[in-house]
């Protein structure tokens, strides 16, 4: 068996385990009881996990020069000569193996693997445990389907299954209303993406007649550096990553997304799906290399994005709605990077932020369970002494979030700003935005932390608190864990240990993802002070409002013009702004149609047609009148006037 | 086939005219009347109308297949006579008055 087959046969397994796993859960689970579905939900992920690593192994050791490899496993359909002549446009079933799909296949199933433990224990009340791992090993089988897909058209299959599995979890618990407008409200906004997407497709395939990706990337030329053709391509790109990322202005279904229990917003709404924008624009990293504008849109709405929900996140009173802005704030800086082509940088953070962001959910997770699903930050506080594992794994995560050293998200963050830095020109804004954006974060984070599990409790239900299960706090302590030292990756740490093996993140990339505009030394240190300063404040800001001098927050934002609070609490109205001109117009339109045009036009069309044949058949039977006198004029008539039109026929 | 028993043109649109006399009086007298038997003989005449075109177009044309047609109208007529004779005998059993337009039940 040589390296193609054994990769192939590699890939197949991540994808079949989940598949599995998923239809055995989905089928078999509901009679099988509650350890078995417990037992066969993670453990077909777990198997997923051991896979990817041995795919990691893979390229890790393969030679120079050899890092991507894309096997073909059969062909799906075949379009025929539909663009050129003689040269047939198929969809196939390739996947590809390079750094870039096995970092993320690293996430995916890695972090997949340790919230499905975890669910094991937060779903634990839940009647319906069958159908949530059914729905969450579902999930994890579509988010690789997306990541290893070699074909586009594939690719958009497994964007569309991880749309749709984030619909069946957000209204996992479709007995409340609001889950299931929630549910609603993110599948429509993803279809928006999705559309988005496939048009591009299109795109593409008019003009190179293939939808192989290795094969668009490596023609990315041929559309003509800076034309609009490829502008087009890339923005409609784009707005497929902005509405799976929630970014602006395809960012509302995100804190409603919250609906769905802890672990899928865990899962689905921080460490993978909502990243898959991210993912997507830097696989088409070469196209967007094409279009200087479509990626400076793409910083901007970012890093727009990132201040935007930095803004929503200091008002929000929910404790899960704040750690989701915070999602989509760390999210568009991710957007803003790869927009930046920092690629490798931004996979970087996805990385890290996927392991702190899960950690602080889950945390969030263990708060919630243990005051029975309430979720108002206001009526906590005073948790740290009565959970003091998870306050702790908490903070972890939180320094992680705001970017101290030497967490986590301090080495992502900072390279992140290295690179807006250097952006050319005008782009130069993003980097003062995004220390705009590290003191947001920065005070948000800890305005969390200090108000849930400092101070006084505010109800009687944290005195009745307790730390949770084993089952819940073993993968949060391995995501802590992860939250302080998976930045070292990065660092010169490891290279001290002078292992040939070990390479940095950027390093690993750099086949797929190339350097990008990489800032040099001076700035890179300049960047690194700044944004480590600015994160600091934040951090201190939060520290003397919310901790040091509790009620202060409210007085500096009452001395703030009445409209900054307002606007942030009340998210910049975007949830009134789409009612009022999509929403309204839309219900109203539709009730119109079905008031005036349906019962006058359509109705009338159907009914006619009904009343024609009805008369028609009416008015044959009456033509039966039992007389033997009419039958027989009826035929002699007939009889007559077939004589005289074969005659009439005879005469021609 | 002797050649002095065949038809000359003369004589022969006599024969076809006599035909189609005979086959409007039978058609006339199944529509315009109301017993049953005179309408079965009604039926005959025309049948029989039939027959004398059959047998005129057999000699005009010198072929003997104008009979044999003849001969299977006859049998045909027969077979026919002994059903609807047997309806209209029930019917009249049934004690229903022998008037074809009374008997329209059979519609819709």
């Amino acid at each position: 068996m040589n390296n193609e087959h054994l990769i192939g046969l590699l890939c197949s397994l991540v994808l079949l385990f989940p598949l599995l796993g998923s239809a055995w859960n989905g089928l078999v689970g509901p009679v099988a009881g509650r350890r078995w579905v417990n037992l066969v939900g993670t453990a077909s992920i777990g198997a997923a996990f051991l896979v990817a690593f041995t795919l990691l192994a893979n390229v890790m050791t393969a030679p120079e020069g050899e890092k991507s490899l894309t096997v073909s496993l059969w062909q799906w359909l075949n379009l025929g000569p539909i663009v050129n002549a003689g040269q047939d446009v198929a969809i196939n079933v390739d996947f590809t193996i390079d750094p870039l799909s096995v970092l993320m296949l690293m996430v995916i199933t890695g972090v997949g693997f340790l919230i499905h433990i975890y669910s094991v224990g937060y779903m634990e009340h839940d009647e319906d445990v069958a159908r949530f791992f059914a729905y969450m090993n579902f999930f994890i089988f579509s988010m690789v389907l997306l990541v290893l897909s070699a074909d586009l058209a594939i690719l958009i299959v497994g964007w569309a299954l991880v749309a749709l599995s984030s619909y069946l979890l957000i209204g996992f618990w479709y007995q409340r209303p609001s889950a299931v407008v929630a549910s609603r409200k993110a599948f429509i906004t993803q279809v928006i993406g999705d559309v988005a997407l496939v048009l591009a497709a299109f795109m593409i395939v008019t003009r190179l007649g293939t939808l192989s990706m290795p094969l668009i990337l490596a023609n990315a030329g041929e559309f003509g550096h800076g034309s609009a053709y490829v502008t087009g391509i890339c923005v409609l790109l784009a707005i497929g990553a902005f509405a799976k990322s929630a970014q602006f202005p395809l960012h509302t279904w995100l804190p409603d997304a919250m609906e769905g229990p802890t672990p899928v917003s865990a899962l689905i709404h921080a460490a993978t799906m909502v990243t898959a924008g991210v993912y997507l624009i830097a696989r088409f990293g070469p196209l967007f290399g094409q279009s200087p504008t479509a990626q400076a849109i793409v910083a901007c709405v970012g890093m727009g994005t990132a201040v935007m929900a930095g803004i929503i996140a200091l008002s929000q009173v929910d404790i899960k709605r704040v750690i989701a802005y915070s999602t989509m704030s760390q999210i568009g800086l991710m957007i803003s990077a790869v927009g930046l082509g920092a690629y490798s940088v931004g996979m970087f953070h996805f990385m890290t932020h996927a392991i702190f962001k899960a950690l602080l959910f889950m945390a969030a997770g263990n708060v919630i369970h243990s005051l029975h699903d309430e979720q108002d930050i206001r009526l906590m506080g005073g948790l740290h002494p009565r959970m003091r594992w998870t306050a702790l794994w908490f903070i972890c995560g939180s320094f992680a979030l705001a970017g101290a050293p030497p967490f986590a998200g301090w080495w992502s963050k900072e390279a992140m700003l290295g690179f807006a830095a250097n952006a050319p020109g005008a782009l130069i804004a993003l980097f003062f935005v995004g220390l705009i954006v590290n003191v947001l974060t920065g005070i948000y984070a800890f305005r969390l932390y200090f108000t849930v599990f400092r101070g006084e409790p505010q109800t009687a239900k944290v005195y009745a608190a307790h730390e949770a299960p084993k089952v819940m706090l073993i993968p949060v302590g391995i995501l802590g864990c992860g939250a302080v030292i998976a930045g070292l990756i990065e660092s010169p740490v490891p290279s001290f240990i002078g292992n040939h093996l070990w390479q940095g993140i950027s390093t690993f990339l750099e086949p797929v993802v190339g350097h990008g505009n990489e800032p040099s030394e001076a700035v890179a240190w300049m960047a690194l002070a700044a944004g480590t300063i600015c994160s600091v404040a934040g951090i201190g800001a939060a520290y003397s409002w919310w901790e040091k001098n509790r009620g202060r927050a409210s007085r500096i934002a009452g001395r703030l013009p009445r409209l900054m609070p307002v606007l942030s609490f009340h998210k910049f109205y975007f949830d009134e702004l789409y009612d009022a001109i999509l929403v309204r117009p839309v219900t109203a339109f539709s009730r119109a149609m079905r008031r005036v045009v349906e019962p006058r036009g359509m109705d009338g069309w159907v009914r006619g047609t009904a009343a024609m044949f009805d008369d028609l058949g009416v008015g044959i039977a009456e033509r039966q009148s039992g007389l033997i006198r009419d039958y027989a004029t009826y035929m002699l008539a007939f009889a007559v006037i077939g004589i005289l039109f074969v005659l009439g026929l005879w005469a021609k | 086939m002797n050649e002095q028993y065949t038809l000359t043109t003369d004589v022969f649109p006599y024969l076809l005219a006599l035909s189609a006399f005979l086959f409007a009086v039978g058609a006339a007298g199944v529509l315009v009347r109301r017993n049953p038997l005179v309408v079965f003989m009604s039926i005959e005449l025309m049948l029989n109308a039939v027959n004398v075109a059959f047998i005129s177009f057999g000699r005009f044309l010198n072929s003997e297949e104008g009979q044999i047609f003849a001969f299977m109208v006859i049998v045909v007529a027969a077979a026919e006579v002994v059903v609807g004779l047997a309806l209209i005998t029930q019917v009249f059993r049934i004690g229903r008055e022998l008037d074809v337009d009374d008997l329209n039940e059979l519609k819709l």
